[in-house]
């Protein structure tokens, strides 16, 4: 009797344990965001978690670098390829169709921006503390600034009652803000980067900020929105502070393959574990040849001439029994697998035409060649300087621009803070023009479309009540 | 030992030991076979006294002088109640229940007599579920129970199903029932590798009182699993089964273009001109190619099952080893398995015993990716065209030769061969589960159990993609300085589990019987993944890391949860006529928030048993029993560590990096669900027809959702309890014998079920909330199809018209005039199955119909993308009906005018009615008769024949109207939504042999 009741008392022994302890579980691979903010390295660590948002597919991984050229006079969709993104080719953006994926991603960016801005009082003051927030604003701003540039009428151009973004500086996920007018909104984008400046270190190594990289940002915001003398100062501000000029002729192949660093601003690195295939948006090779996604407008391509070290970006070659004009800018650099290649976010090549432009705005005509003869005499082979200036100088600005730029996600930003038309060329998708041309509804894009500011995408809208549409294309 | 036996035995028995003065003796049998019953419980009425016979049926007990009655009962047969009056020999024949009112159904840690249930609880025998060529239990049980939705995830070998019982609880966290073998929690992923004829019987409990005492994750209902222990074995017996079939793709209801057609399709549309057209219809290096043909195969299954089970004095054991094997319909689809299973339950004394469930399995899946462009077969064989052949041909038609002399294959329009890829870019993953449990259990005194039982649940997951060197997938994303890439993953799963409980079953006083039931269980899951890539191979015969050029990224991850809880129950029974059941279960989970650790659920149920009382006495009714139940259950989050905010660690340039990765919210918890469920069992004219129906309400609350917020907060959405639905239906269960004799048996079987649903409100303000085609809106059924309205043809030039939210009728397509499609959900709103058993003499047909409708799906695949509006998609090849599109002003009843740059807009123009009526399975066997079996020797030989899925009734649906998910890799795997491509269903049939030695 005695040993049975021994069972019973162990089975209840058992019963009784308590295992609430078992219940306190924490996860192998986070930490809780309260204490994510302490030491110097916590800070490193987060603010290199917003330079690889930078990578996003959406971002400058990929479709941030591709759609600006798509919805543009620089590129036709080929008829052999998966007909990716076509319908933003084909200008039929709506709700659905308004480039989504950019806006989470950037505003994801946003995001980790301001958990390191709210924490930054967890620093001590001094350097590394201003360096850390400086880089935060800049990028916060760049951001912003992208988002501005799809979403929003350029403020030069816009009427009183258009809208800019919505400008985030705090992480609260209960918010559900409501859009600021134009002005005011690159007015905050402006003055992120000034404090920005004020705070960044001059030198943070390769894919990182520094202020010569946020001077050459500001270069570009003012050229965009029309600050024209700012944006002169900003592009001398960033070449006397660079450590680089343009990449030269000879250098120039070897920045596509990440050989060098010449004339890179600012660039988001790419690592073999990261795998982001940021070339694939454009083709893929295969052992049937260069399977094209988008193929180089046949007008701008001949702009491209045999002396011109930029004919480097693009292959000739068949696939599917025809020839194509291959776009080899991002296909592969050593060791790595193909289109797996730094993001190139800022050059000196951009700079010094941005400097150019501002200048002929202003009818600076000197200064405006002589800073545009400092990119053309490193793109030509024997290059002489064709001495232009009036309209000749604007002109020759402008295509130097679109050549040097191509394929980086400038030209349908160009065309919309210019306030200009697409209008694609007459001819087919294979590498002598012939093949298959673009619909005709497609041609053209006329500069008064509302299709210039992207709509807001409908996800947004739904979740979001405060959000504003954009007229007439939401 | 003895000694200790003694004590316990004198203790409880010494009460009865004065009046037991003479013995009863005799043979139990069986009155239809004649065979002794060995295992018998023989129990004298009012006291505890009893005894079972012996293996040849004998019995001894000893009563009091003055009689009494005599209870024999046996699982499957009618109880059998004996006045002993002044007899000293009793001789009971025992008639099989036809109706079971005695069998014992397994109830959540524990057991009860048909006759005494008070919850809805539907089982399943393991012989339904054999002898049908289909890997995973899950899909086992579809159309065996009223209520239970089951419906193939897509038709792979070895798939798994989707089972929703009574309705849809949840939209974020899972809709799956919990599955428990052997008292062992199972993963979904672990259904196929359990062994069918290893089950003795499935419990599928439905209502509150029977899931509650699960808790926090019975929501959805939990099916129990019960393998074979020998106990039902009335001699030792070796059983060997075997079965061998073949199976192919369902046919569609739709004819797709030949060369011809597509050619001329292409030039009409704009896509080709009439030159080029004529080029490839002359050509030789294009054949008319029939892709159908090309990329699928007839699919074969075979298995093989050996099992030994007996049952012995101090001993009971089930031995079993099973193979299985199913070939899929395109190459590069296989499932094998190979089990092994040992039960045993040893008597250490009279009142110990201990014993273990344990199966071993192996299984290798090779699986076809389940994706939404050609390196899926089962969208490439809609997708190439016609005029593509599958290896490029030269001028003369011959095939074309590497430099290795193998014939090449033409990536086509596509730029992927998927035949190529089948062969050259292999999936395969290996499973290996033990899943088992020990237990000790005392019954130190009569009624009273304690049982502690130690289990574990462990998968190790193995699996190998590799991108051979030199194929045409390595081509575009391998480095061609080090071709090649290859992927393994190995994970391990470790699932332990340890449950305690003491069972006391009383009779204070006559005719009342308490059951009590008490227990702890704690069960902790630790989950560790790896994966290593690597590119740089020597050839295709090297496969494992050591052989690359260079490892490219591999990684680790770990993940835990834990649940611990208490639960008990109290049953009480007056006179097997009035019954109530009280449950409690108290849930701590690891995945709940900071300020919700511990959830309590609650059940209660009563039953009453009207055919016993004297105003209902007639003797028609055979049955009547009326129950009700109310109570909570739950269903936890699938994410496991859902309620904290988290910063997670990531590289950039090859340094580390933290971004923050979620957001936390404290007041996460459980779903809860309060039911309500009433219920009537009735059977007349001695049960020739009988039957059940239940009506129930299935409310869930604190809806797990991911409530979408404000991209511009750079979140997308959060987890939170925001939201309330209901689910209400009627199941309705109904058998009739035809004829019941001895040699002639015929029987009618049926049942349907309804669910209605609603969402009753969503917390977040009660904005709609939208998914890929559907939303959820206050007032609205859930998943409800979101969708803009299609208004036709424009009968004068063929544009495509479309509604706009005001239901004014435009040609300018916006996503913006979606609008809710009242009642269209992709849920039946009925199903069930009916069919009938017959036998005569050792011939049975059993035949077993399927239908289900009221539910509607979003017909991508054989709708809009195969009959597309020109532009892109119709590039690809096309059904033959495309061609009724839009031709001349007045055309109506057509297609919209297709053309090079008309998308295909999404809209309702592509949501289809889904009912259907399934013949899904039909047995013809044959046992030979007893007579010719004693001559061999052997216990019974049955040969059968079965076929599945031969017959369909389809009247609206283009494609196959069965639809589990749309495809895994895009993301849509919400039960019957829209179709994708997914691995079709398949309809086959097998051939087999059991013999029993």
């Amino acid at each position: 009797m005695r040993k049975i009741i021994y069972i019973i008392g162990l089975f209840s022994a058992f019963t009784f344990t308590a295992c609430d302890e078992e219940l306190n579980l924490e996860p192998f691979d986070a930490l809780d965001t309260s204490t994510a903010f302490n030491t110097n390295s916590d800070f490193n660590q987060a603010m290199r978690g917003v330079y690889r948002s930078l990578l996003d597919g959406n971002y400058y991984g990929g479709e941030f670098y591709l759609l600006p050229d798509v919805i543009s006079d620089n590129l036709i969709l080929s008829s052999e390829g998966r007909t990716s993104y076509s319908g933003y080719y084909l200008f039929q953006q709506n709700g659905e169709l308004a480039w989504l994926g950019f806006f989470n991603a950037a505003y994801s960016t946003i995001l980790r921006t301001n958990y390191i801005i709210e924490n930054i009082d967890n620093l001590e003051d001094g350097e590394f503390k201003n360096n850390i927030l400086g880089q935060a604003l800049a990028i916060r701003s760049m951001a912003h600034f992208d988002l501005g540039r799809v979403y929003s009428t350029p403020p030069q151009l816009a009427g009183g009652g258009d809208l800019g973004m919505v400008y985030v500086t705090e992480t609260n996920a209960g918010a559900k803000p409501a859009r600021i007018g134009v002005a005011e909104y690159f007015d905050l984008i402006e003055a992120d980067f000034t404090r920005a400046l004020g705070l960044i270190n001059a030198e943070n190594g390769t894919g990182f900020l520094n202020k010569a990289a946020v001077h050459g940002l500001m270069a570009r915001f003012y050229l965009y929105t029309g600050q024209d003398q700012d944006a002169i100062s900003s592009a001398d501000n960033a070449i006397s502070a660079a450590a680089t000029s343009v990449a030269t002729f000879d250098e120039f192949p070897d920045v596509w393959d990440d050989l060098t660093e010449a004339g890179v601003l600012f660039k988001a690195i790419n690592t073999n574990l990261d795998q982001v295939r940021i070339g694939v948006v454009y083709n893929q090779a295969g052992p049937d040849g260069v399977r094209d996604e988008y193929v180089p407008d046949f007008g701008f391509f001949q702009e491209f001439g045999a002396d011109d070290i930029r004919s480097t970006w693009f292959d000739q070659g068949p696939f599917a029994g025809n020839t194509y004009n291959h776009i080899i800018k991002y296909l592969e650099r050593p060791g790595s697998n193909q289109a797996i290649v730094d993001a190139k976010i800022l050059r000196m090549g951009e700079v010094f035409l941005t400097k150019a432009e501002a200048h002929a705005n202003l009818d600076q005509d000197g200064a405006a060649l002589t800073a545009l003869d400092v990119v053309r005499s490193e793109r030509y082979d024997g290059f002489v300087s064709g001495g232009e200036a009036g309209n000749a100088l604007d002109e020759a600005i402008a295509l130097e621009r679109r050549l040097e730029l191509a394929f980086e996600g400038h030209r349908f930003f160009d065309l919309k803070r210019k306030n200009l038309p697409i209008e694609r060329t007459a001819a087919g998708d294979e590498a002598d023009g012939g093949g298959v041309v673009p619909p005709s509804n497609a041609l053209t894009l006329p500069a008064n479309s509302p299709l210039w500011q992207m709509p807001i995408p409908q996800t947004e809208l739904n979740a979001n009540e405060n959000m504003q549409p954009n007229p007439s294309n939401n | 030992m003895k000694k200790i036996l003694l004590t316990c035995f004198m203790l409880v028995f010494v009460l009865y030991a004065w009046a037991q003065d003479r013995t009863v003796s005799g043979t139990v049998t069986d009155a239809e076979t004649g065979e002794a019953l060995p295992g018998v419980n023989v129990l004298l009425k009012g006291t505890g006294t009893g005894i079972t016979t012996d293996l040849d049926g004998n019995y001894k007990i000893s009563v009091p002088s003055d009689g009494g009655t005599l209870v024999f009962t046996f699982i499957g047969m009618e109880k059998v109640e004996v006045n002993i009056g002044a007899r000293s020999v009793i001789d009971v024949q025992m008639e099989t229940d036809v109706e079971q009112l005695s069998e014992v159904i397994v109830t959540g840690y524990g057991s009860v007599k048909r006759a005494d249930l008070t919850s809805s609880i539907s089982t399943v025998s393991g012989e339904d579920l054999q002898s049908i060529p289909i890997a995973g239990i899950d899909n086992l049980l579809q159309g065996k129970s009223p209520g239970v939705q089951v419906i193939n995830q897509n038709g792979a070998p070895g798939a798994n199903a989707y089972i929703r019982v009574r309705g849809v609880g949840s939209v974020n966290a899972s809709n799956e029932p919990l599955f428990i073998i052997d008292g062992i929690q199972l993963t979904s992923v672990q259904y196929n590798a359990i062994n069918p004829n290893d089950i003795q019987d499935i419990s599928i409990l439905k209502d509150a009182a029977a899931t509650s005492i699960y808790g926090a994750r019975a929501s959805n209902g939990v099916v129990l699993v019960t393998t074979k222990d020998g106990s039902r074995t009335k001699k030792p017996q070796v059983t060997y089964k075997y079965q061998m079939g073949a199976k192919e793709m369902i046919p569609n209801n739709f004819e797709m273009m030949n060369k011809e057609e597509k050619l001329r399709y292409e030039v009409e549309v704009g896509l080709r001109d009439e030159a080029s057209a004529e080029e490839l219809r002359n050509s030789l290096a294009a054949p008319d190619t029939d892709w159908f043909d090309v990329l699928l195969r007839r699919g074969s299954v075979q298995s093989h099952d050996l099992s030994f089970s007996g049952n012995g004095e101090k001993s009971k054991y089930f031995f079993s080893f099973g193979t299985y094997d199913e070939e899929g319909i395109s190459v590069g689809s296989k499932f094998s398995r190979i089990t092994g299973r040992a039960n045993t339950e040893f008597k250490l004394t009279d009142f110990l015993s201990f014993g273990n469930n344990l199966t071993v399995t192996n299984s290798t899946n090779n699986q076809t990716r389940d994706r939404n462009n050609v390196q899926n077969p089962f969208r490439a064989i809609y997708d190439y065209n016609p005029y593509e052949p599958e290896f490029i041909l030269d001028e003369e038609g011959n095939k074309e030769l590497d430099e290795n002399g193998d014939p090449i294959y033409n990536p086509t329009r596509q730029g992927f061969s998927i035949g190529e890829a089948l062969r050259k870019n292999p999936e395969e993953e290996k499973y290996t589960n033990a899943i088992g449990n020990v237990y000790l259990s005392a019954d130190p005194i009569e009624g009273l159990r304690i049982k502690s039982v130690a289990g574990i649940n462990y998968r190790l997951r193995n699996r190998e993609y590799y991108i051979m060197p030199g194929s045409i997938l390595d081509g575009y994303v391998g480095d061609p300085a080090a071709p090649g890439i290859k992927t393994d993953n190995n994970d391990v799963r470790n699932q332990f589990n340890w449950t305690n409980t003491v069972n006391y079953n009383f009779s204070p006083v006559e005719g009342h019987i308490i059951d009590v039931l008490g227990g702890t269980e704690l069960i902790t899951a630790d989950i560790r993944t790896s994966r290593i890539s690597s590119k740089g191979f020597p050839s295709e015969n090297f496969t494992t890391h050591d052989n690359a050029s260079e490892v490219t990224a591999g990684n680790t991850t770990r993940d835990q949860w834990a649940l611990w809880s208490q639960f008990g129950q109290v049953s009480y029974n007056l006179n097997e006529k009035y019954f109530a059941t009280g449950s409690i279960r108290r849930d701590g989970s690891s995945r709940f928030g900071a300020d919700q650790k511990y959830g309590i659920f609650w059940a209660t149920s009563a039953g009453w048993n009207i055919h016993d009382e004297s105003f209902l006495d007639f003797d028609f009714l055979s049955q009547f029993k009326i129950r009700g139940s109310v109570g909570t259950s739950g269903n936890v989050p699938n994410e496991l560590y859902a309620s904290r905010g988290f910063y997670g660690f990531g590289s950039y340039n090859n340094t580390v990096t933290r971004v923050p990765t979620q957001l936390e919210n404290k007041d996460l918890k459980w779903e809860e669900n309060f039911n309500y469920s009433v219920g009537v069992d009735f059977g007349v004219f001695n049960n020739r027809f009988s039957g059940s129906v239940d009506y129930y309400t299935r409310n869930t609350r604190d809806l797990l959702f991911n409530r979408p917020v404000s991209r511009t907060t750079g979140w997308t959405s959060r987890l939170e309890n925001i939201g309330e639905i209901v689910n209400t239906g009627i199941e309705v269960e109904l058998a009739y014998d035809i004829v019941r004799s001895r040699d002639f048996n015929f029987t009618l079987l049926g049942s349907v079920a309804t669910n209605d649903n609603e969402v009753l409100n969503l917390d977040n303000g009660g904005e709609d909330i939208v998914d890929a085609f559907t939303l959820l809106s206050e007032g609205s059924k859930v998943n409800t199809f979101y969708l803009v309205r299609y208004a036709g043809v424009n009968p004068a030039n063929g544009e495509e018209l479309f509604y706009n939210k005001d239901g004014e009728i435009t040609n300018s397509w916006s996503g913006d005039d979606a609008v809710a499609l009242d009642g269209k959900t992709p849920l039946p709103t009925y199903f069930g199955n009916f069919g009938f058993n017959t036998s005569y003499k050792g011939l049975a047909l059993n035949v077993n119909f399927y239908y289900q409708g009221g539910n509607y799906v979003y017909n991508i695949a054989y709708n809009s993308q195969q009959l597309a509006n020109g532009n892109n998609a119709a590039r690809s090849n096309q059904r033959v009906d495309a061609f009724n599109y839009w031709k001349e002003p007045g055309d109506v009843d057509v297609l919209p005018r297709p053309g090079v740059d008309v998308p295909t807009f999404t809209s309702d123009r592509y949501l289809q009615r889904a009912d259907f009526i399934r013949l899904r399975n039909v047995n013809l066997s044959y046992s030979l008769p007893k007579s010719i079996l004693d001559k061999i020797k052997l216990q019974g030989i049955q040969v059968f024949v079965q076929g599945t899925n031969l017959w369909t009734f389809n009247p609206f649906f283009d494609g196959d109207p069965e639809v589990g998910r749309g495809s895994a890799e895009s993301g849509l795997t919400q039960l019957g939504e829209v179709t994708l491509y997914t691995f079709p269903n398949t309809r086959g049939a097998t051939a087999g042999l059991n013999i029993t030695f």
